[in-house]
């Protein structure tokens, strides 16, 4: 009996050990039971140990090593997912298979990465009926994490909707922080790199082929850099070395041909009173526009600008057309004509700024493109904000859009010049408030997590200490990794936080795990040997597991009321029930408050209970919330900060 | 701003006329075309521009001779329809004026 009972306590310390390296050295309240891992230790040492007695001629133990096997292959299901369902397209395979194996990734990422994988194998095999199957899915989620929004951007470009793909994938792939989901990462840097191949966007390739990517980018920046014959392009060896890492060989053959065959780029125009080097700027494929083109183009513009024979047949023509208008109108006219021309190209192509050279031409030029690209980024952060203002909320899907666009747009404005703290100035209070929103009300701690890394990088940048601890504070309240287990920092908070965390996240996990294994290894030594025990154990520990989940922690909130309804904070999620939707709300006994739902999402329960300090203040907060609902009084919302 | 528009949608290019043409020459031109698009002739239907090649509708065809009756409009389109040009190769190297060549008359002085 000693040597089962005691195997259980090590596979019990070594699940505890797991779930809690998920929150780092952070404070994590919730006990997720990392199924997959735990299967995995459970078939390794079951396999390892008949496999062993097989082998030294003692009483072999075939249900050993079934169970075993079986728990093997529940604890690598999420690899076979890849390995088997997506290169054969299957969806629900690709699902079912990553949902057994309890998902892969941080916390917020173990549902939707479900989504993820069969999203990709839909992308084998198109179908709108998988495609609809991925977005019900992803629906269920608390959040999509960036598995979900990879999962979203994948089915947008099955359905043609390139643009949408792009600005997702694009986002994704700037996200790369400690705790960013390695998969959708790598997806996302693939995905964009293939299309600026199709695209001969050179520039994007030498971009992505600098970080940290797969064999398939780095493999790509180099092509880049050696059909573009910059100072670092590779040799053709150093090509061929990369292609033969890289999986997809046969595809990869004729593209690193192609480049170590490409010739050198033809040199710009020369810097003439022509506009030649204007238009052959224009003609040019966006990707693969260099400094140089851009530079010889607006000082080609200048050596017209005083060029004397030009005005002189400019006179002769007005004459000639019977025009009113002064010789320098004219002139200066056509200047600037052609200098929105370039500046248009150059905000097209996402060009760089400091590219144009200095000079008459040159600073125009440079004053219109930032002009325009401050002029956009402050109508898409205003209109973030004033929908977290007013509180319309987009889908998930179009917030990661939304954020996308402006962060593109402030990257290429950080990257033009030194401008971080004229740029921080712009997005602080709005992103600020849209992003607490996001967290506070929605639970979108993921994308939220994005705006305020990238305000406190910004912050960091531009040297704005007022504003750097709040920035810092608000980054670190949502980092990605963790539970969302903070205060609830919208509307007056009904339970009481230390109670629900002691009872749902302590109490009732660790009381329910010890009944269980002890239990179990009790039952199991004494009736059957190891080889029945243990798939006993698992099979039982597991399924009153997922009860005890379903039945009492999921009923279990922490609950606040504001102007929108009643904010219920789960171990899982976040959601906003509106007033009308609460169908009953009542006190009682003790300190208990129960909360009945007309409507919820599938993953919360419609009876919920949470606790306050006492009975009375139960019975004071149930009386305020229905008589707010009478009255219909708006609270004031503090949408500032992330309290952590 | 479409910045390719000023020289994909040139009056010029799209008539195929020397910046020089007269107005004459516009609309014998322009009705030239429109003829030959409504037949449905082949070689009606592209233009070259700096650009590359550009289809030619009849709409264009319209836009383009309406352009170039009004004065200002088309002196604008006649910068702008020698933009390959290189001003510098009728310069002499005593920098005189009166050898330059006019660039939107074709490099021919007149």
């Amino acid at each position: 009996m000693a040597p089962v009972y005691g195997l259980f306590w090590v596979l019990f310390f070594a699940a505890r050990f797991l779930a809690k390296r998920r929150g780092k050295k952070e404070t994590v309240y919730a006990v997720r039971p990392p199924i997959g891992r735990i299967a995995l230790v459970i078939g390794m040492v079951l396999t390892g140990w008949s496999l062993f007695s097989l082998s030294d001629l003692r009483e072999p133990m075939p249900r050993t090593l079934i169970v075993g096997l079986v728990a093997l292959a529940l604890g690598v299901a999420p690899a076979l997912a890849v390995v088997v369902a997506v290169p054969l397209g299957l969806p629900r395979m690709a699902w079912a298979l990553n949902r057994i194996g309890g998902g892969s990734g941080g916390v917020f990422e173990l549902r939707s990465s479900a989504g993820l994988v069969a999203a990709r194998a839909v992308l084998r095999r198109p179908s709108e009926h998988g495609a609809r199957f991925i977005e019900n899915y992803l629906a269920t989620c608390p959040e999509l994490g960036m598995s979900g929004a990879a999962a979203t951007a994948l089915i947008a470009s099955l359905r043609g909707n390139r643009e949408q793909a792009l600005a997702i994938f694009g986002l994704l792939a700037r996200m790369a922080h400690a705790h960013a989901f390695p998969p959708a990462l790598d997806l996302s840097r693939e995905y964009l790199a293939i299309d600026a191949l199709r695209r001969r966007n050179w520039r994007l390739l030498v971009e992505l082929g600098k970080g940290p990517g797969t064999f398939l980018t780095d493999l790509l920046g180099l092509v880049a850099r050696r059909v573009l014959h910059t100072g670092d392009a590779p040799s053709a060896t150093r090509l061929w070395h990369a292609w033969v890492f890289t999986p997809h060989r046969r595809m990869t053959w004729r593209i690193v041909v192609r480049a170590i065959t490409a010739p050198a780029p033809a040199p710009p125009a020369p810097v003439a009173p022509s506009l030649s080097a204007y238009a052959a700027l224009l003609a040019r494929d966006p990707g693969s526009v260099r400094a140089e083109d851009v530079e010889v183009a607006v000082r080609s513009l200048d050596e017209i600008r005083s060029f004397r024979p030009w005005l002189a047949v400019i006179g002769q023509r007005r004459l000639a057309l019977g025009i009113a208008a002064s010789v320098e109108d004219i002139r200066a006219e056509t200047m600037r004509a052609a200098e929105q021309g370039i500046a248009a190209a150059i905000l097209e192509g996402g060009w760089r700024a400091k590219w144009i050279p200095v000079g008459v031409t040159g600073d125009a030029v440079r004053a219109l493109v930032t002009e325009e690209r401050l002029r956009l980024v402050e109508g898409l952060v205003a209109e973030m904000a004033r929908r977290a203002r007013e509180r319309r909320d987009l889908p998930e899907p179009d917030e990661w859009r939304a954020w996308a666009d402006a962060r593109r747009v402030c990257d290429e404005l950080r990257a033009d010049s030194g401008s971080a703290f004229g740029l921080f100035e712009i997005l602080f209070q709005p992103l600020t408030a849209y992003a607490a929103r996001l967290t506070n009300v929605r639970g979108r701690r993921v994308l939220a997590g994005d705006i305020f890394r990238y305000l406190r990088d910004l912050a960091r940048e531009a040297g704005a200490v007022y504003a750097y601890d709040l920035v810092d504070r608000n980054a670190k309240a949502v980092q990605a990794y963790r539970l969302p287990r903070e205060a609830l920092a919208e509307g007056d908070p009904i339970g009481s936080i230390d109670r629900i965390v002691k009872l749902r996240d302590q109490l009732v996990p660790n009381v329910t795990l010890f009944s269980l294994v002890t239990a179990g290894a009790a039952i199991g030594s004494v009736t059957f040997a190891i080889s029945g025990a243990v798939p006993m154990m698992l099979g039982v520990l597991l399924l009153l597991w997922a009860m005890v989940e379903a039945v009492v922690r999921a009923r279990i909130v922490e609950c606040g009321h504001s102007v929108e309804g009643l904010v219920l904070q789960t171990h899982k999620g976040r959601f906003i029930a509106p007033f009308e939707e609460l169908y009953g709300l009542k006190a009682g006994p003790g300190a208990l408050v129960r909360i009945r739902l007309r409507r919820t999402p599938r993953w919360l329960p419609r009876f919920v209970i949470t606790f306050a300090r006492s009975h009375e203040d139960a019975q004071s907060h149930v009386a305020r919330v229905q008589s707010l609902i009478r009255q219909k009084l708006p609270l004031a919302l503090g949408t500032s900060a992330v309290v952590p | 701003v479409d910045p390719r528009a000023r020289l994909r949608e040139n009056p010029f290019f799209v008539l195929e006329l020397p910046p020089d043409a007269t107005r004459a020459d516009v609309e014998r031109a322009g009705q030239r075309l429109l003829g030959e698009l409504a037949v449905g002739r082949e070689a009606a239907r592209y233009f070259a521009t700096p650009l590359g090649r550009t289809e030619r509708t009849p709409e264009r065809v319209r836009e383009a001779m309406a352009e170039l009756r009004a004065p200002v409009t088309r002196l604008c389109h006649e910068l702008w329809a020698v933009l390959h040009i290189s001003l510098a190769d009728g310069e002499d190297a005593s920098g005189n004026q009166g050898s330059v060549c006019a660039p939107w008359l074709g490099i021919r002085p007149r």
